[in-house]
């Protein structure tokens, strides 16, 4: 699953991120496998979405980057 | 090393990691703004005193990545590439609350082999966070002197003085096992030929540093408590609710439009009387001739022209200080994304078309904070489509004309419905080409949206009059040179004529007038008229009178259009001045000009259908030359104000076509 198949509240960790130039500034931004990422809200329209990553920074991308980015749930 | 021996510092940094305030508590009231040819981001620049000697210190944008995903974020880039002044010094600023993610830029300049210092801002979050930082582990792994600082206070700043004053040298560790002049030529071509990089190699890099980072971070900070969650998520509950976000946003918009449309009529009233006081206090004491008339004609007026816009420049980017400031602007862009999409735009469009409603010329320059280049330039292009506060004194005295005094519609006062109307038909224009142009456009670039929110902050004071101030002597200093020529070229096109029939025809007109009776000053308005019209401007106006017929406008509206090209509310003067509008005279001779006829079909020659074909003309021409020369800055090439001319006029010319026509059925 791609971090766009998370409902509000669900965690994950980041796998891998798709073979695409946007995927480099994701990274950049800090989405790396290994970190975790969680969505915390919809913009009202249901798009961009707001993520918390790792220790709890918050950043926002469209629906169609974060389908970029390879996560697996985790349970915590 | 810059010009005399000054070791030149630069600041660098991820966004939000109070970077400016320490820049401004580093050089004190010391700094200049300076935009350096070549170059279409302004950056700021002043003097720091290092253990006594004076060193030159440049603040740079705030970027993630040396690696440029907009204008503001090359800037960076081209500072550290450039070939002829290296940094001697980059002082690095990182938050110590996400460390990781702020190490990565500092790993990719780290390997550029220039000396570092890394100072750590908000160790006072990281320690309510639960963080605790050995600095000494982190200094000696990364190899750098390492200085936590306080920027709002000025905390640490005496021990980041000392550690700058030290480091002469780079020993920074890297997880590059290649050279510095590797690294540089590395980052030299990427800017050359931007796909130089593949991806590819940019994601092994990326992964590299931070794995690298990883270790050190791990090794340095140790997590003594859990996780807090920011104040932050409950006030986003609200600014990004479904309904209470728009509502909001609209709310907030609407008290800076108001804002800046009231606080700035006294100052801007002040300014002008005193320009015009100036400017009398000149003419009677200069000797008389050609020079004194430059000065109080051309020269004053013109400087009048450019210094009036101050106050709404200064109140409009107050508010979008506050707004920036807060940490409110990126959820407004967040809110409001999905729906400007549809239109070719991106939700960070927001800011600058607001701001067009009161100056195209900042809110362009605000534009440079959009990561995509077309979105970017869409924005560019269709700003000066909202109708600005100088489009408004043109727009009173024309609904005036066309619409009588206490009319009513229902309820509403027809005046002021109008006045709505033409904003709204500004606006809507706007989104309509700005979804035309995205159809044709290329796509250039890639990011779409990827956008921190940082964490909600009170505005700092000094910070937002500090930005204030910069922005207007940048207003000033470049649009200014432009307008004051164009008005210097006016008022000589104004005031000189081939021969001496302008001569002749004032003192014709004046003899006239005399005979008929009138008072001194309407003499000397109805000489000044048929001045005018002999002069080289008014033989322009009769020159172009052919190709603006077709829109009602006879050659003296062809002045007013032509010295509006200055700066729109000119128009006002020189309607005045040609049609000898004057405080005493003005009803009747408003009556004259109603009574006039037009010989082709018998109908006023300055009605409704007149005023409403200017009305549509003025929304939409892009008569405004600062707006050009900043365009031409901000893109680069003349290619954009060309083609942004060259729509709008047609725009405007057949949007007053059809509207001076449709008039004509009903009036």
């Amino acid at each position: 699953m791609t971090a766009a198949d998370l409902r509000v509240g669900e965690k994950a960790l980041i796998t891998a991120a798709a073979d695409v130039p946007i995927s480099a500034r994701l990274m950049e931004m800090g989405c790396l496998p290994g970190v975790s990422i969680e969505l915390l809200f919809k913009a009202p329209l249901g798009n961009p979405l707001a993520f918390a990553l790792g220790d709890g920074y918050l950043l926002s991308m469209r629906r169609e980057e974060a389908q970029l980015l390879e996560v697996i749930k985790s349970n915590d | 090393m810059t010009d005399g021996g000054m070791r030149y510092i630069v600041l660098a940094g991820n966004p939000n990691t109070g970077k400016s305030t320490l820049f401004n508590r580093l050089t004190g009231l010391r700094q200049k703004t300076s935009n350096l040819p070549g170059t279409t981001v302004e950056r700021r620049a002043g003097s720091w005193n290092l253990s006594g000697k004076r060193c030159h210190l440049v603040d740079l944008p705030g970027s993630y990545s040396l690696f440029p995903a907009s204008a503001d974020e090359a800037e960076v880039a081209m500072v550290l590439a450039s070939e002829s002044q290296t940094p001697d010094l980059i002082v690095y600023v990182a938050d110590a609350t996400n460390l990781r993610r702020h190490l990565l830029m500092f790993a990719e300049m780290a390997e550029l082999g220039i000396p570092m210092v890394l100072a750590l801002s908000m160790m006072d979050m990281a320690a309510q966070k639960g963080l605790d930082i050995s600095i000494e582990a982190l200094s000696l792994k990364l190899g750098v002197l390492v200085v936590p600082v306080n920027p709002r206070t000025g905390e640490g700043v005496a021990n980041l003085e000392a550690a700058a004053a030290k480091t002469t040298s780079s020993w920074a560790s890297t997880a590059d096992a290649g050279t510095p002049e590797q690294a540089m030529a590395k980052l030299r071509n990427y800017l050359a030929g931007q796909e130089l990089v593949q991806p590819e190699q940019r994601k092994t890099d990326t992964s590299r540093r931070f794995a690298f980072i990883g270790k050190i971070v791990d090794a340095a900070i140790t997590r003594s408590g859990p996780v807090k969650r920011s104040g932050s998520r409950r006030l986003d509950q609200l600014f990004t609710h479904k309904i209470w976000g728009f509502v909001l946003l609209f709310f907030i918009l609407y008290l800076i439009f108001q804002s800046v449309f009231y606080l700035a009529e006294a100052p801007m009233g002040w300014i002008e009387s005193g320009m015009a006081a100036l400017g009398t206090y000149l003419a009677d004491h200069l000797p008389p001739g050609f020079f004194n008339r430059l000065v109080s004609g051309g020269i004053i007026p013109g400087l009048s022209g450019v210094l009036v816009f101050i106050p709404q420049i200064a109140l409009l980017f107050l508010f979008l200080s506050i707004l920036e400031d807060s940490g409110y602007m990126p959820r407004a862009s967040f809110i409001t994304d999905q729906l400007m999409r549809k239109a070719g735009l991106n939700g960070r469009s927001v800011i600058p078309l607001v701001g067009g409603m009161a100056c195209a010329i900042p809110s362009i320059m605000a534009a440079r904070t959009i990561p995509n280049v077309k979105d970017r330039l869409i924005t560019i292009f269709v700003t000066p489509l909202m109708s600005c506060s100088a489009r408004l004194p043109v727009y009173v005295l024309l609904i005036s004309l066309a619409v009588p005094e206490g009319l009513s519609i229902g309820i509403f006062d027809a005046r002021g419905l109008l006045l709505t109307a033409i904003y709204l038909l500004g606006a809507i224009t706007a989104f309509v080409v700005a979804f035309f142009a995205s159809l044709f456009m290329r796509q250039r670039g890639n990011s779409g949206f990827i956008m921190e929110l940082p964490d909600y902050q009170w505005p700092r004071p000094a910070n937002i009059l500090q930005g204030m101030y910069q922005r207007c002597k940048a207003f000033v200093w470049q649009a200014g040179s432009i307008i004051l020529i164009i008005s210097v070229l006016l008022w000589l096109m104004a005031s000189y004529g081939p021969g001496n029939h302008m001569e002749q025809a004032g003192r014709k007109a004046e003899t006239h007038a005399i005979q008929l009776g009138l008072n001194e000053d309407a003499v000397s308005q109805h000489k000044a008229a048929a001045m005018l019209e002999h002069s080289y401007a008014g033989l322009l106006g009769k020159a172009i009178e052919p190709a603006i017929a077709p829109l009602g406008f006879d050659w003296k509206t062809g002045i007013a259009l032509i010295t509006s090209f200055a700066a729109r509310e000119v128009f006002v003067g020189t309607m005045s001045t040609i049609y000898a509008v004057g405080s005493e005279e003005q009803q009747s001779i408003k009556k004259k000009m109603a009574a006039e006829v037009n010989p082709v079909d018998g109908k006023p020659r300055y009605g409704v259908p007149f005023a409403l074909s200017l009305l549509v003309f003025y929304a939409f021409a892009l008569q405004c030359t600062s707006t050009l020369a900043v365009v031409r800055r901000e893109t680069g090439s003349w290619k954009w104000p060309v083609i942004q001319l060259f729509t709008m006029t047609l725009l405007a010319y057949g949007a007053s076509f059809i509207t001076f026509r449709l008039a004509n059925i009903f009036f």
